[in-house]
């Protein structure tokens, strides 16, 4: 599809920052998601085909403002998601869980 | 299902797409191809910038998964694949930035018979 993610040739976002070419993880959840976003494709959860396919129907204003792994993290909860390995309501139980122990170590 | 040992081969390397098919390839080495203009809703391997452009078949790397299908659960469906030269003012006409090329990985589905005019 011709999606936001179809770049190529496309003009105003001025030059490529190659002086920003450090491709080691930043933050320990940009290694998680690799690392399950690659066990789930080895597991047979979904395809590359499926993964790409899905991270191109990321709403484009969400896909400019996101970096690369968030790009990763959003088709993976799409597709771990709609191919039943959790619900969305699981998922979200989790996040409000790990935001209540975060508050709880800070207090 | 991949077996855990080879985990970290498939990481390394890319899990491999090469498959059996059982037709020839339509192009051969030298053939100008045309690339097709379809607004496809699936996900695809041509780029935006490179449809309905005039390129020469470069190389033919065998038949692989097909992604189009492969990504919308249609199964694998295997294509024929070739490397397709593009040259640049055929893609970015007069604001190309000199002689140059793009070379890219297309499969047969995506390709015409490119002498129409």
């Amino acid at each position: 599809m011709r999606s936001i993610a179809d770049m190529g040739g496309m003009q105003g976002f001025g030059p490529v920052n190659r002086a920003d070419d450090d491709t080691r993880f930043k933050e320990e959840w940009e290694a998680k998601t690799f690392a399950v976003n690659l066990l789930s494709l080895a597991a047979g959860c979904f395809n590359i085909d499926e993964s790409r396919y899905s991270m191109e129907r990321m709403p484009p204003v969400d896909y400019l403002n996101t970096s690369y792994f968030e790009h990763w993290l959003y088709s993976l909860e799409d597709l771990l998601t709609t191919k039943g390995v959790f619900t969305r309501q699981e998922l979200e139980a989790r996040i409000a869980e790990l935001v209540a122990k975060e508050a709880d170590n800070a207090a | 299902m991949l077996p855990k040992e080879m985990v970290a081969v498939a990481i390394a390397t890319g899990a491999p797409t090469l498959r059996a098919i059982g037709t020839l390839p339509k192009f051969k080495l030298g053939d100008v191809i045309k690339t097709t203009n379809d607004n496809v809703s699936a996900h695809t391997r041509l780029p935006g910038y490179a449809r309905d452009k005039r390129g020469t078949i470069v190389a033919y790397e065998g038949a692989h998964v097909f992604p189009d299908a492969h990504s919308i659960g249609l199964g694998e469906r295997p294509d024929h694949l070739y490397r397709v030269r593009f040259e640049s003012e055929t893609l970015w006409g007069k604001g190309s930035d000199g002689p140059g090329a793009v070379y890219l990985n297309l499969w047969e589905s995506y390709l015409k018979v490119g002498d129409l005019s």
